[in-house]
Order: C-alpha cells, then structure tokens, then sequence
C-alpha cells in the first residue's frame, strides 16, 4: 500500500465542483465564489492572470510509476509538458487552462492522488525522510505513518481552515532528514522498551523569526502519532493569531505561551481528541522487494563509475541501492517522467521518492537494474553528470518574480555553477560530497539557507549613495534532532562576487575536508573565522562611476533598487539600511571638523526607507523627510525649520532626535510616537465596541457610500454593523465591502433587511 | 475624519464608491487648492470639472474678458458674458454646480512681479495659457514655490501635456529649454484651434490634477503625453530630469524674471 485515502466528502464536493466549474465558464459565477471552490481542490492562480496551477498531494514524497505515468500524460497534455516537483515534495502542474481543471482532477482521483488542502491555511504535504524504508541508520520505516496521518487529516473539517499553514514530517533517525525541527510538528522515530514509537519535535520553522522545533515529548508510542498531531493542531486553530498574517504560525504562539502553558492546553485537546474517539491510526506496513538474494556478484561498469559513486547508495537491505537524481529546478519533462516510469514499473510500487529539495530517489532496486536506470537518468539534468555540489544548490525566486525579495538568487546559482563548472577537471569537487548551498533573496528561508552548509540571504548595501545587491553570508549548519543547530552570520559579500567567494571557500575547505568529519565541524573549531575573514574580501565594490555592473543583480535588466518591493516581512533588509547611516551619521557626529551639511542629510535620510522612499539627491531627501516625518508631527516643527537653506550647527539636535526616534521603533516599523497617535484616535471609539448605522431605506448605491463613511470614521479591527434592505443592497453591499479588503464577518436576517457585521480592515 | 453631510456623500457618491479614492480621497479633494491660469479653452473645462468634483478652494487668474470669438471653444462662457471679465464669468458658473467650492478670482495676467505670490498659496497649478512666455514663467515660478503643476498646450487639431513635480520630475525647461524665437511659430490667429480640442486637453489637466491630490495612478511625470485630433493617435514621449537644466537643474534659477512676451491674438 503507497497511497493515501482520499476521504468520500471530496469526491462528493466534486459533483458540486463541476457544476461550479460549468457555471464559472458560462459567466454565471462570479470569479470571487469560483475561487473558494477551486481552492480546495488544490488549483491556483498563477501571477498570469487566467493562468492556473494544480498542487498535488503526495504524502512523504511517495509516487508509483503508475501515477508518474498518469502526471507525464496530464503534464503533456495540459501543463506545458513539466511535473514540478514542489519544496514539500510534492507535484504542481503549471500552466493550466480553467477549462481543463475538472478533466485533470478527475484524473488525479482515480489515480489516488487529490490536491485538497495544498496551499492556504491548511495541513500541508505531510513529509518524510526521502531514505525511509531504505536508509542503514534508520530505527523503523517512517513512510506508512505520513501516509496514514495524511488519510487521517484530509478526513478533519479543521484541516483546512487553520490560522497559518501547518507542517508534518517524520524522520526514520537521528540524522533527521526529514526535517523534524524546522517544522510545526516533527516526529523522530524511537524505539523504547520495544515500543515503536517518536522524539515528538513541535513549534519550528524557518521564515522570518525562524525557530528550531522544541522537544515536546521524549517519546511517544506510534498509535498516538494522529491524537497528538490533532491535538496541538487544535491547540493552533483554537489560540493562534489570524489577524497578522507575519506572526501566525504555531512558533510565535509557542514563543507567547511558553513551554508549560502549551502543554496545559495541549492537555485539555488530547483530552478532547480522546473523547471524540477514533484517534488510533491504522498503519499499513509498505510491501517491498526483499532485496537480492541471489548474491551474484556486480561489477559496476567503468563508463558509469563515477556517477555511480556520486549518486548511488547501498539499502539496509542487502543487495538493493537507491539513487539520487538531481532535477533542474524541481522541473521534469514529460518524457523522462514517462521513460522512468516505464523502466520501474515492474518492479513495484515503491521505487520513486520525490524530495523537498526538488530532486528525486529511486528506490529497492538490484545492482544491475539500478545500472540500466543510467542512460534514462542522464536526461533528468545536466546535474547528473556533476558532482553533487552542482545539484544540490537551492534557490528561491527571489525578486524576479516574488514580491518580497531583495536579490535574486536563481541568477546567482547559475553564476555559481558557471564559474565552478570551469574548474570541475581541476578541483576534486567529489571530495565534497553532500555539500549544500543555499540561497535566499530575503531574511524569510523560502531557499532555506539556515540549513545549508554554506548559507546565503539577500540585502541591501550602499556605496556612494547608490544601493546594491548583495547577501548575508552563514555557514555551518546541523540537522539532528536535539543536536540541531541554524548556520550562523559569518560576513556579508557584494551578490556580484558571490561567485568568487564561493570559489575560495571551497578550495580553503578542500585543503581540510580530510581533517574534519563535517564542514559544520571545521565551522565550530575554526572555519568560522576564516570564512569571515574571506568574506571581507567580496564585501566592497567599485564606484558606480568605475563599474555599474556590480549595480545590477544577475539576470536582471534594470538598476537594482528596493523599489516594487512589498515590505512585508523583508522589513529585515530595510535595517541594513538604516544602520549603514546610522554608522555613517555616528561617525560625522564625533569628527572634530562636524560637516553639518552631511549631518543633515544623513539624519534626514536614515528613516526614510520605513516610509518607502528611495530619495538619494539632497533636495528629495529633504523634502520626503519633511513630508514623512515633520509633516506627520512625529517630529516637532522645529525640526523642520532646519531642513530650510543651508545646514548649521543645529543638524546635531536633529541628528539625536532622529536616533531616538528609530530606538522607539518597533519591529513593525511602527515608532511608538505613531502608536501614540494612533490610539489617541481610536480612543474617541472605544465607548462602543460595535458602531451601527441603520442604512434601511437607503438605496445602491448610496447605502454602500455611506458604509464607507462609517468605515472610515472607525479605526482598523473595529466592528460596524449595519442593516439593509433585502435585494439588490444586500445582494450589493457586503461583496463591495468585501472587495475593498474589509471582513464581513456576518449576515442575518432581521426583520424584512439584513444585519451584517464588518470588520473594518 | 471629516464628517461629509448626506447631500455631499450623494454629490460624490460615484467618487466615493472607487477603491482608489473612496471617503480618504474626497477628503483630500475637499481640503485641497488647485489655481487655474488663464480662463480660456484649457482653463474653462478643468475649472468645471474641479468645481464638479469639490476641490476646495479654486483660484482663477485672467485679465481678459470675454469676446464672441471665444465661444466657439471657451465652455464656461456663454453669450450673454460678453464683455464680461473672464474671472467673474467663470466663478458664477463654478459656483452654480457646486455651492460647497470656494472661487477666488485675480483679474489680472501674470507676471514676474506677482506670479510667486499667488503660486505659492496652492497645491496644484494648472497652465492654461495660451503663449510660450506665460509658460515659462509658470515653470519657473512652480519650481522655485516647489508646486507641482500641469502643462497644458494645444494648437491646430493637437495638443500636448505633462505633469511636473519640481526637483522630482522634468520641469517644462528641462524639455524646451527656453521660449522659441518670436519668428520661428505660427500666430495662433492664423493658425486656428479646433474647439473640441481644448476640452480634450483640459480634461486630461483636471484628471491629472485630481489624481495628484488624490495620490492615485501614474501622473505624465517625465513624459509628454502628445496627440493629434485627426488622426486620434495619442503617444507619450519619455523624457528625463536634465541634471544640468536652466530652471530646475544644479544651480537652478534664484529668481523670477519675465520672458519676452509672445502673445498671440487669438485667446486659446
């Protein structure tokens, strides 16, 4: 058994679905109801208007060729001939027409395969060790459990309305490749006193303000994996925050609970899942070959050697291998799904593994078997043919296409690989094997840097007054349960020298890798230091006078600028910013001879990237200072005669002010003037909670103009409820609210009219 | 928060329902001050359409008065306000659509001695003048008060516009420099101006006006937006901020001085 149980409520929401669907295509349903309807089944939009997306679930990476099959045809046929392989292991089709949807699930259904509950706020892709079952270290296969509790939470209603997403993955050991700490609820296996059983991890995650899991519990038996998973999943959906989207994940909940009072609600949810009964979790062992027994001996041939060293490992059941196959950017062709597929399919269901690191295992083959896989394999990538250093770079999208990134680090790894292909013949690139390199284009871990070897996130720097792109660098990572440690800072590089930096860390490794059985090791005793020390190399750039390329980030046309960025959580890059000034401005402030001139623009300049301004030349540096922060009165209008011809003695007063007023700012960017302000405001509405406004008799569209009023007469988070008219008002108004990002919370009938809640935005 | 009343939330009701402006926008709307120079083809439709929309205070400066041969294209104006000033012509007719406005009125044509004073005191300007002189003048006195303004020409079957934001974006100088020889253009008598043309131009003035004080959109920053009635081909020719410019570049100007005026006959 190496699927999952789709649970019969989806196939019956199918039915409906279509009906939808055909409604949709004729024009008769709205775009907004159509989409709470597709969602669920795991169909999104892409950023092309009109362009969609189909997530598919499979739980612990775990495909049959049969279903690889199955998506060669769907990819062929309607997704631009790509299986993409997603960060949770599991499968997207891109590029899909709306109006091939329903043929497409329908088709992933009977194949076993749904897409319920892939991306929003919802149980995630439950993942697993890519090894398990066939790892030498492992304590028990972990595979059976992510498909059972998989089955298990598709079934739950609260699987798919939770605050965040919600993250499951098993490890089959200590060595914790599945990931157990980074994630919201991790499971190690154990066996105790016979028991099977799990190290219990809960609470992590990368992203801004990453977290590493807390051992929640030293063991827990394996019939409880489903009971405990539920129940700090109510523990989540009951507590956790949904009004900010950057602070509602289980961590920041976990980090304001506490240990202890977690686990007092924790308790009172195992209770609860307890009474509710049914929480044991049937497992269903995987079948598998078992192994070769026939011991006829193998000779690797020599044209295929070297890959087979690279790529090919020894199964704790003698006599069988599995394989690693990098894929470029997690992206297969159809044709080589379908000739792999093909290959496998006689020898079992179990023998495809799809990774969170957008590559694939094969699996449970004999020697030979695994030999003929070579010719096919070779066509995944140009990876194949390298040594694992090359396929084993991660990337995000960084800011070519996503709204927070600062650089952009696909283009980087290209760099990167470029400039090491040309030295493949003369370093011994094999003597690095496993060696990871990851790169993200902001703080969030979207290209999970924190886990790399040698780790890498985007920022801003400035030379001269003009920004340019470059990374965070961080090394020496651990994964391994309790023993789990994040790469740490070791120095900042220009992202135009990235190349070259990662070219002479890893010939100063070459030199020692025999010395240290891990790079986190050489870290530790004394790579840190040296890492920095060549990092400081890469840091500084030509003027943009002497060379503008280092200006612009790879495979991007344009000067690189923060400008189009959505500050969302990248606040992080903006810091970088601030405090480049705040040096500069520290320093102009003790030299002997002061430069008021520079002192002011300094000051004026600082803060002013919190406000989403990019002024660089004097008078627009002065002049947005004005507006932002004199303006606003965050600043007394004393401050804002000075900004008035030419600079005097007075800058230093303004210099000071500015410093206190970015060390009252909070992590919003809020400064705690402002939040005066704004509660001075809000406090004239805190009489009544709830603001009403009878709006019966009033006709469309003027109830909806004067709904606006009210609602702008009421601070954020705030209540108004009105009432209207049956018909065309009620019809009318909440979707116009809706549509203007405020939350209608609630619609009943009152009367002949309606009551409804809003919450204002 | 200011508290519309029930007969300004109907009079902008089709405001208030866009997203992009919305209670906010009026707001800003009603608490902003636009000046309109010259009362003419350009100035008669974007001071309607600025009444029309409430802009709060709206001050208009012409020292003519109406002549039977602006009719064909000066809306605000009808027969029987021949003869009289311009100014008073155009408030009457601001104040009948929309009560809540308050109009001032300068009787008089601009020059160096005066424009900075009156400039100074509004949000927005609006260039509807008819003559190269007047034109730079504007720009220089926007750039020197910091007021943003639109440029606004128009002769023939075409017209031109672009929206300055002094120091930010190219100023009027930064494009042309300076007046062209009095030789070197067509009278606007003899050149003649298709009336419909006018309220094409304006139009596009109020908007751009109106979307600055609102703070939505892309206002004509460093582009001229250019086209020709006939054809009704439109196109936008990009320019950039001249770092070394006359007016708003490095040393920039210090003060006002006039251009030698070349008026033309006709009023646009």
């Amino acid at each position: 058994m190496s699927r999952y149980e789709i649970p019969q409520m989806v196939y019956d929401d199918l039915e409906t679905f279509k009906k939808n669907h055909a409604d949709f295509l004729a024009g008769t349903l709205d775009e907004l109801t159509f989409k709470t309807m597709r969602v669920p089944f795991g169909v999104y939009e892409q950023r092309e208007a009109n362009t969609f997306m189909v997530r598919i679930k499979l739980a612990g990476g775990i495909v049959t060729p049969k279903q690889l099959l199955t998506l060669a045809d769907l990819a062929q046929k309607y997704a631009h001939e790509a299986i993409h392989i997603t960060t949770r292991g599991g499968a997207q089709l891109h590029y899909v027409k709306i109006e091939d949807i329903i043929d497409i699930i329908t088709t992933l259904h009977s194949i076993d395969l749904s897409g319920r509950g892939g991306g929003g706020n919802t149980v995630r892709n439950v993942m697993a060790d890519p090894l398990a079952g066939t790892a030498q270290d492992e304590v028990f296969d972990v595979s059976p459990y992510a498909l059972a509790i998989t089955s298990k939470m598709l079934e739950q209603k609260d699987s798919f309305a939770l605050p965040r997403k919600f993250k499951i993955t098993f490890s089959g050991s200590e060595a914790d490749r599945g990931y157990a700490t980074i994630h919201d609820v991790g499971f190690i296996a154990k066996i105790q006193d016979g028991v099977k059983g799990f190290k219990l991890f809960t609470a992590g995650g990368m992203g801004a303000k990453s977290r590493l899991g807390t051992l929640l519990r030293d063991f827990v038996p394996d019939t409880e994996v489903f009971l405990y998973s539920q129940a700090i999943k109510q523990v989540f959906d009951k507590y956790g925050n949904r009004k900010n989207k950057h602070a509602a994940r289980l961590r920041f909940l976990f980090e304001d609970l506490g240990l202890e009072e977690f686990n007092k609600l924790l308790e009172v949810e195992l209770e609860a899942v307890k009474a509710k009964g049914d929480w044991e979790m049937p497992i269903t062992e995987i079948e598998r070959a078992q192994g070769d027994t026939t011991h006829e001996p193998f000779t690797v041939p020599e044209n295929i050697k070297k890959w087979w060293n690279r790529y090919v490992y020894a199964q704790k059941q003698e006599g069988l291998y599995g394989c690693k196959v990098p894929v470029h950017l997690g992206d297969i062709h159809f044709e080589n799904a379908r000739a792999l597929a093909n290959a496998l399919l006689p020898y079992g269901e179990d023998v495809i593994r799809f990774t969170g690191d957008q590559n694939l295992y094969i699996r449970n083959l004999t020697a030979p078997q695994m030999a003929s896989l070579h010719d096919i394999l070779q066509k995944f990538s140009v990876e194949v043919s390298k040594p694992t250093l090359f396929g084993d770079m991660v990337a995000c999208t960084g800011a070519a296409t996503c709204q927070l990134g600062i650089a952009r680090p696909r283009g980087a790894v290209d760099a990167i690989q470029k400039r090491l292909n040309k030295l493949i013949d003369e370093r011994d690139y094999d003597a690095l094997q496993g060696f990871k390199i990851h790169l993200s284009g902001c703080p969030n871990s979207c290209g999970k840097h924190l886990i790399g070897d040698l780790g890498f996130f985007g920022k801003v720097q400035r030379n001269e007054g003009y920004s340019y792109p470059a990374y965070n660098v961080v090394a020496g990572s651990r994964t391994s349960g309790d023993g789990s440690v994040y790469a740490q800072k070791a120095g900042d590089v220009a992202a135009f020298h990235v190349p070259a930096f990662v070219e002479e860390v890893l010939d100063t490794w070459l030199k020692h890798v025999k010395a240290y059985k891990s790079f986190a090791d050489w870290i530790d005793d004394c790579g840190l230091a040296i890492v920095t020390e060549i990092s400081k190399k890469y840091v500084d750039i030509p003027s943009f006078k002497e060379d503008k390329n280092p200006y612009f980030d790879y495979d991007a046309v344009e000067l690189f600028s923060l400008k189009g960025r959505g500050t969302g959580e990248c606040s992080a890059g903006m810091y970088d910013l601030i405090e480049a000034d705040k040096k500069a401005l520290k320093e102009a402030l003790e030299k002997e001879e002061k430069d008021y001139e520079l002192i002011r623009l300094l000051s004026a300049r600082m803060l002013l990237v919190t406000r989403g301004e990019d002024a660089r030349d004097k008078v627009g540096v002065l002049k947005a200072f004005k507006q932002h922060f004199i303006d606003t009165t965050l600043l007394n209008a004393y401050f804002g005669t000075m900004l008035e011809g030419d600079a005097d003695e007075k800058s230093i007063e303004l210099a000071e002010e500015v410093i206190k007023l970015y060390e009252s700012m909070d992590h919003t960017l809020k400064f705690a003037k402002e939040k005066e302000l704004a509660a001075a405001a809000n406090a004239v509405h805190e009489e009544k909670a709830v603001h009403f406004k009878d709006l019966s008799g009033v006709a469309c569209p003027m109830n909806f103009v004067k709904t606006k009023m009210e609602l702008s007469k009421i601070g954020s988070g705030e209540v108004l409820e009105i009432l209207l008219d049956d018909g065309a008002p009620i019809d009318n108004v909440p979707k116009s609210v809706a549509g203007e990002g405020h939350k209608v919370e609630a619609t009943t009938k009152e009367g002949n009219g309606w009551r409804v809640r809003i919450v204002k935005k | 928060m200011r508290d519309f009343s029930d007969e300004e939330l109907e009079r902008y009701s089709r405001h208030i329902i866009l997203q992009d402006v919305g209670i906010e926008g009026q707001e800003k709307i009603a608490n902003s001050k636009v000046l309109v120079i010259g009362a003419g083809g350009l100035g008669s439709p974007v001071a309607l359409y600025l009444a029309a929309a409430g802009v709060g205070e709206i001050g208009i400066v012409d020292g003519d008065v109406v002549d039977l041969s602006n009719l064909q294209r000066q809306v605000i104006h009808t027969t029987a306000d021949v003869s009289v000033p311009k100014v008073l012509s155009a408030k009457a007719k601001m104040e009948a659509i929309n009560p809540n406005v308050k109009v001032t009125v300068y009787q008089k044509f601009l020059d160096a001695s005066n424009i900075l004073d009156i400039v100074k005191g509004y949000d927005f300007v609006i260039d509807g003048t008819d003559n190269f002189s007047s034109k730079f003048l504007i720009n220089d006195a926007c750039v020197l008060a910091n007021v943003p303004y639109s440029h606004g020409g128009i002769l023939r079957f075409g017209g031109q516009t672009m929206t300055i934001k002094p120091h930010e974006s190219a100023c009027y100088a930064c494009v042309f420099d300076s007046p062209p020889p009095a030789n070197a253009i067509p009278t606007c008598s003899s050149a003649g101006i298709l009336g419909a043309v006018a309220g094409m131009l304006g139009t596009i003035q109020a908007a751009e006006a109106l979307k600055y004080i609102v703070g939505v959109g892309d206002p004509l920053y460093n582009r001229l937006l250019t086209f020709d009635a006939k054809s009704m081909n439109f196109r936008n020719v990009n320019f950039k901020k001249n770092p070394k410019c006359r007016v708003c570049g490095g040393e920039g100007i210090k003060e006002i001085r006039d251009y030698e005026a070349v008026v033309c006959e006709a009023k646009l």
